[in-house]
This record gives structure tokens, C-alpha cells and sequence, in this order.
């Protein structure tokens, strides 16, 4: 009976490697199921008053981090894709990855070390010097992100805009951005993810009561500060952005997919 | 040229210039980081004992985290690229996976003082292994997908079943892949400080001596300003240093 180990052998590997399969499904129920727990622990309904303000503020310093890191990080990314040398383009581009990946927590403090001096992290001012903050952590991760959305764009395109006589800034403005558009929205929504995950640490370090005002520094404050720390709100709040976070990431996602279906991503 | 072609060429001399103007300014953050890092910890002597205990600190507790979600990781990826079939099951933990890999770090923290672990170092190795372990599995994916096809055809033209093949071919051939993909698992793991320090504010637990690099950084800007300047600049080192290593053993791999 040659054949019986071997085909137990493989049984016992496959019910392994499927367990694993299933790790990152169980983390996301369980992530679910305990902060949900969380919320149920103290009685939801009470908690919940005030989020909507919470929500809007977050929305509002996650979309002006972002909005203030576009612009040059797309100028970047054209750069990189469309006029740098061969050897500028690859240390731009390791640069911009490395950058990308640097720990939050140390943008967060060369954000507040750097911009701290002039800008007031009182009242609204908080919003803006969380907001620089994010910026400074997301430009990088937007240009590597784009980068690779642009590098993906056919170059036969290219090459037919250039025989028509149009120009390289021409070609990029009418041919490359307008056909990048989907994977361009993908890499700004999963920017707006991490914004929104890594605001937490920009609002510990800043402690500014404009922070405060976000779902993230809400959470950041509770911990520190706050009586009921541990309490329904503060994981009423993690729901709020995990679900946030969640359906930008689907979003981006399904994005992706457009994008590749023009076949204008590897 | 006729008035055109120089209206063309200037636009596009103005567009060159401003966009490369603004990727080297962009390009120029990390050494403007390192140097305002390296001014405000030089502003003081740094406490370099300190330092170095936080170092070995953030390493074990990293080294740690990585080796409980390095089976896991490898194994859910195994898993996704050579057994699983269904098309609709497969969508359905890409969809999941996509939505953890954008999942803030400090939920899982808080998923970590859900579970009562505690405040202890296993708290935060798990609460890491739990970061680490979605990104893990897509790295390790992108290193199997980058074996031809051409090697497992071969091993199954020799009569090799799916597991030796992956075992005997597949694991060798994408070594340094999975290798740099775990160096990329341990850059990201030393750098997380959110749920570590959620797991210390929500169970109450005093931050002791042998902390890790990113909370000795974050305790350190109430306590004194050059620890933590020496601490992120430390951090911001390791991080460069881990993910040059890591693509040096992709690059590597990717010319095999």
C-alpha cells in the first residue's frame, strides 16, 4: 500500500496550505467581529452622536492632504515617465519608493518639526498642519503610484500623437493623462486610505485639538486622554474608518481592473 | 522651424523644465529629512544606549512578528496562485485581501485589546504578525507569479506531483523573491508604531525601558527631542537600508 501515505501526505499539505489560505479571511472577520464587540460592549446608540461631524472632518483633512500632494507628484510622475534620461528616471523612481515607505510615525515628526514653527496647530490651523503633514507622507506614494500607472500606458499612443506632429506636453495632456485616468483615481483613492489610517499617528504627535476634530484623531485622543477611553465611540469610530478604508480600497481596485481592461497596466 | 514647431518646442521646454523642477524638489525630501533628523538629534548628545536597546527592541519585535506570519503568509499565497480553482472564491479573498492591505494599522491594535492579550511584548508581536501578514501574502504571490511556467511544465513532465513541484522547483527558483519579500515584511514591521501604542494607552500599561525605536520616538518628543530625533533618524536609516536590500534581492531574482 505504496499510494495511502503519499495521498495522506498530501491531504495533511493541502488542509495546511488552505488554512493558511484562510488566515487573511479569519483577520478580517475577526478584525470585524471584535470591534464590533467593542461597540456593542457599551451600547452603540449613545455613542454614536457626533460622528457625522467627525466623519466630515476627516473627509476634510484626508481630501486637502491630498489635494495639496497631487499636483506635484503628478508633475513628477510625468517627469519620470515622459522627459528624464534613462539614469535620472531609475534614481527617481528608487527614490520615490524609498520615500514612500518610510515609517509614518517619522513623517510625522519632521511634518511637525519642519512645519510646526509656522504653522499654529490651534483651532483650524490644526487641520492644516495635519493636513501638510499627511501631504508631506503622501506626495511620495503618490508619484511612485502613478509612476507605475503612467509607465503602463501604450507607447504605440505615444508614438502616433509625436508622428501627428504633436508635441510631448501636448501628448501627455490629450493621450497619456486621459487614458491613465482610471489608474490615476485608483492610486488617489488608496492615497486617501492611508491618509485617513495614518492620520492617527500625525494626531498623536501633533495633540492639537484641530486633529481632534477627524475620526483618526478622535481615536488618537480617546486613547490618551479621554475618561472612557476603550469605550463604544472610540471603537464605534475604528468601525467608521475600517469601512472607510475598506470601500476605498475595493474602489481602487475595481479601478485597477478598468484600467487593465484599456490595457494600460501591466 | 515655422511658428508652430517653435510654439510646440517652447511648451515643451516650459512643461520639461516645470515638471523637473518639481520631481528633484520632491526627490530632495528624504535627504532634507535625514538632514533636519541629523541637525535637531545632533542639537544635544544622543542617548545612545537608549537607542541601541530600542534598536534590538524594534528588531526582535519585528524578527518575531515576521516569523509568525512568515508560514501563514507563504502559505495563503501557495495556496491563491496553485490550488485554489474556484474563480468566485478566488475573487472573493482578493477583494478581502485588497480591503486588509488598506486596513489602518492601528486597527489592529485595537483587534489585539480586543482579544485581551494584554500590553506584553507578545501583544505587540501579534498585533504586527496581524499588519505584516496581508502584505506578506501579496509579496510572496508577485515572487510565484514571476516563476515561468516553463519550469513547472517541466516538473510535471518529469512525473512531479503539484506539492513537489512546489516544494522542489517553484520555492528554490523564487528564493530571493520570498526573501526580499520578507526583508519588505520586516522594514514595514519596525516602522509600525499606531497599534503598538494604542495597545499601551488602552490597557493602561506604563511604556517600560526596552521599548521598540518607534514608541521610544513617540515617548521621547514629550521626554527629550534629541532621543527622538536620533530615534527617527535611526528609523528612517533602517527603513532605507531594509528596502534597498530587499529590491537588491528582487533585482537579482528578477534577472535569474
Amino acid at each position: 500500500m505504496k499510494g495511502e501515505p503519499i495521498g495522506a501526505g498530501r491531504r495533511v499539505m493541502r488542509a495546511l496550505l488552505a488554512s493558511a489560505g484562510f488566515t487573511p479571511l479569519l483577520l478580517s472577520l475577526g478584525l470585524v467581529s471584535c470591534l464590533l464587540a467593542g461597540v456593542v460592549r457599551g451600547g452603540a446608540a449613545s455613542s454614536a452622536s457626533g460622528l457625522g461631524a467627525l466623519v466630515l472632518g476627516s473627509a476634510r483633512v484626508c481630501s486637502l492632504a491630498v489635494l495639496i500632494a497631487l499636483p506635484p507628484a503628478l508633475l513628477a510622475a510625468v517627469h519620470v515617465n515622459e522627459f528624464a534620461s534613462h539614469e535620472a528616471r531609475r534614481v527617481l523612481a528608487r527614490v520615490f519608493e524609498l520615500s514612500a515607505k518610510l515609517p509614518a510615525v517619522v513623517f510625522a515628526f519632521v511634518g511637525v518639526q519642519m512645519l510646526g514653527p509656522w504653522v499654529d496647530p490651534s483651532g483650524a490651523r490644526g487641520h492644516l498642519l495635519a493636513a501638510l503633514t499627511l501631504a508631506l507622507m503622501l506626495a511620495p506614494t503618490l508619484a511612485r503610484g502613478s509612476v507605475l500607472v503612467l509607465q503602463g500606458v501604450r507607447q504605440s499612443l505615444r508614438e502616433g500623437a509625436w508622428a501627428l506632429g504633436a508635441g510631448r506636453a501636448q501628448t501627455v495632456l490629450t493621450l497619456v493623462l486621459p487614458n491613465a485616468a482610471p489608474g490615476l483615481s485608483a492610486v488617489v483613492l488608496l492615497a486617501l486610505a492611508r491618509a485617513l489610517g495614518e492620520l492617527v499617528i500625525v494626531a498623536l504627535i501633533l495633540e492639537a485639538p484641530g486633529a481632534g476634530d477627524t475620526l483618526p484623531g478622535f481615536i488618537a485622543h480617546s486613547a490618551r486622554t479621554l475618561p472612557d477611553r476603550g469605550g463604544p465611540t472610540l471603537f464605534l469610530a475604528a468601525v467608521v474608518v475600517l469601512l472607510c478604508t475598506s470601500l476605498l480600497g475595493f474602489g481602487a481596485r475595481r479601478l485597477v481592473e478598468i484600467q487593465r481592461l484599456r490595457g494600460g497596466l501591466a | 522651424m515655422n511658428a508652430a514647431g517653435r510654439r510646440t518646442r517652447m511648451i515643451d521646454g516650459g512643461a520639461r523644465l516645470l515638471c523637473g523642477v518639481t520631481a528633484w524638489l520632491l526627490a530632495g525630501l528624504l535627504p532634507l529629512f535625514a538632514v533636519v533628523l541629523a541637525l535637531r538629534a545632533n542639537a544635544a548628545g544622543l542617548p545612545w544606549t537608549e537607542l541601541a536597546g530600542a534598536l534590538g527592541a524594534s528588531a526582535l519585535l519585528a524578527g518575531l512578528a515576521v516569523l509568525l506570519a512568515a508560514p501563514f503568509g507563504l502559505g495563503a499565497a501557495i495556496w491563491l496562485e496553485d490550488y485554489l480553482r474556484s474563480a468566485r472564491l478566488r475573487a472573493l479573498f482578493e477583494a478581502n485581501l485588497a480591503a486588509l492591505e488598506a486596513a489602518p494599522p492601528f486597527a489592529f491594535g485595537l483587534l489585539v485589546v480586543g482579544l485581551g492579550v494584554g500590553a506584553g511584548a507578545w501583544a505587540g508581536v501579534l498585533a504586527i504578525a496581524c499588519a505584516v501578514v496581508v502584505g506578506l501574502t501579496s509579496s510572496c504571490r508577485a515572487a510565484l507569479v514571476e516563476v515561468s511556467l516553463s519550469e513547472r511544465e517541466a516538473g510535471l513532465a518529469l512525473g512531479g506531483t503539484r506539492g513537489r513541484i512546489i516544494f522542489h522547483v517553484v520555492l528554490p527558483v523564487a528564493g530571493r523573491a520570498l526573501g526580499a519579500a520578507l526583508v519588505s515584511a520586516f522594514a514595514r514591521g519596525v516602522g509600525l508604531t499606531a497599534p503598538l501604542i494604542l495597545i499601551f494607552a488602552l490597557v493602561d500599561a506604563p511604556v517600560q525601558t526596552g521599548m521598540p525605536l518607534s514608541v521610544a520616538l513617540f515617548e521621547g518628543l514629550s521626554t527629550s527631542l534629541p532621543g527622538a530625533a536620533g530615534a527617527a533618524l535611526l528609523l528612517g536609516l533602517l527603513s532605507v537600508g531594509l528596502d534597498l536590500l530587499a529590491a537588491a534581492l528582487w533585482g537579482r531574482e528578477a534577472r535569474a
